[in-house]
């Protein structure tokens, strides 16, 4: 569980960062408009984690590698 | 829009860059008002926002390139005062993008302003200018809260001509169009902004609406794009007719805005004031095209669409603000 934080939880905090950013610009006047621009700034930082978790494993460089026993 | 405007009045610009009162008193006996600035002539519209101009001695192959808006070739120039006609033949054309030597009293003064109207009283003729809200439809028990959101924003943007400090035909009227006359009696009779718009709301003039709809679809200067757009969209939009009187000809200039994106008052407020500040202050430049929305009004406004669903689906209930 924590590794999985510890994976992900950097770009879920650029994904919140993001959407707070989506809603600080484009000041939505309701709850569900909120909702929706925080909503698509995570999953902006997820999409960004996966590109580039899948751009290190292309180059043999991922950090999920477990080092060799 | 921003493009094709700047670009014309570049080319106002430069092409009529006239000094003020150049050869003013020069004027042309057989038309009031109309005047002589070197080998030009030009004569201001009653409103300030179109003139008709004129260059001796030239064919249709000198126009200015890139001057829009330029129409109605006349064949023969009126001759300049006091030389024999023929001297001064050439073409003139009507230019609706009034360029630097339009006096500026005449152009900074209009103010947007709205009314509610019954057909008996559309087109509002004593105004210099006038729009139209376009809804396509009646109201359902579905939208009626974004219907009265539209109606919240469009009272508390606009000012009534009573209001505005200046006279009705320096006025750019923006008209909630009704479907008769005591419905604007029950609104004017109303001291609430919701009183108003429930009535508003409930009598809304479809009739208008339409014609107004079959007068863009009509239009030959709007593209197809444009019409496919307004054909698809669930609107509200914003038409307006420059000059008021060239409603319903084919070749009239249309400034619109498509509001189908919208769903709060206060959002739909922002949009009027935009419109509001957008006839106000490019009168003189008015250009047919859609309003440009700022990039994080769009944003927002699409958040807010979307929001209400996704509320509702996680069982938040309802929340169009």
């Amino acid at each position: 569980m924590s590794e999985f934080f510890l994976k992900w939880g950097p770009f879920g905090a650029i994904g919140f960062g993001l959407g707070l950013f989506l809603v600080t610009m484009a000041e939505p006047d309701t709850e569900g408009g909120i909702l929706v621009l925080m909503a698509v700034g995570l999953a902006a930082g997820v999409l960004l984690g996966a590109l580039w978790k899948g751009i290190m494993a292309l180059r043999g460089t991922s950090s999920s590698k477990k080092p060799p026993k | 829009m921003f493009f094709r405007q700047g670009l014309a009045a570049l080319v106002a610009a430069t092409v009529f860059a006239a000094p003020l009162g150049a050869d003013q008193s020069t004027i042309w006996p057989d038309a009031p008002g109309c005047y002589f600035v070197d080998d030009r002539f030009i004569c201001p519209a009653p409103n300030g926002s179109s003139q008709t101009r004129g260059i001796g001695g030239v064919t249709t192959a000198d126009r200015p390139a890139g001057a829009s808006g330029y129409q109605n070739y006349y064949p023969a120039y009126p001759p300049r005062p006091g030389q024999p006609a023929g001297n001064w033949s050439g073409y003139g054309w009507s230019e609706t993008t009034a360029g630097a030597d339009t006096a500026p009293a005449q152009r900074a003064d209009g103010r947007a302003t709205r009314i509610f109207a019954a057909p008996g009283a559309f087109p509002p003729e004593e105004f210099a200018a006038y729009a139209i809200v376009v809804f396509k439809s009646r109201v359902l028990p579905e939208d009626r809260l974004r219907r009265l959101n539209a109606c919240k924003g469009y009272l508390a943007a606009l000012m009534t001509p009573s209001e505005a400090a200046v006279p009705r035909d320096r006025q750019l009227v923006t008209v909630w169009p009704l479907t008769d006359q005591a419905a604007v009696e029950a609104i004017a009779a109303e001291t609430d902004i919701l009183g108003k718009c429930t009535h508003a709301v409930d009598h809304y003039g479809l009739a208008l609406a339409q014609t107004a709809l079959d007068h863009v679809e009509l239009s030959v200067k709007v593209s197809a794009e444009d019409k496919a757009r307004i054909r698809e969209a669930r609107g509200p939009f914003l038409f307006a007719w420059n000059p008021g009187t060239a409603k319903g000809q084919p070749d009239a200039l249309i400034l619109r805005v498509d509001m189908s994106d919208v769903v709060t008052a206060p959002r739909f407020r922002e949009r009027f004031v935009a419109w509001g500040a957008e006839v106000e202050q490019r009168q003189d430049l008015w250009i047919d095209g859609w309003q440009e929305e700022d990039m994080w009004d769009l944003i927002g406004a699409w958040a807010d669409r979307w929001g209400a669903p996704v509320m509702t689906m996680m069982g938040w209930g309802p929340d169009e603000g």
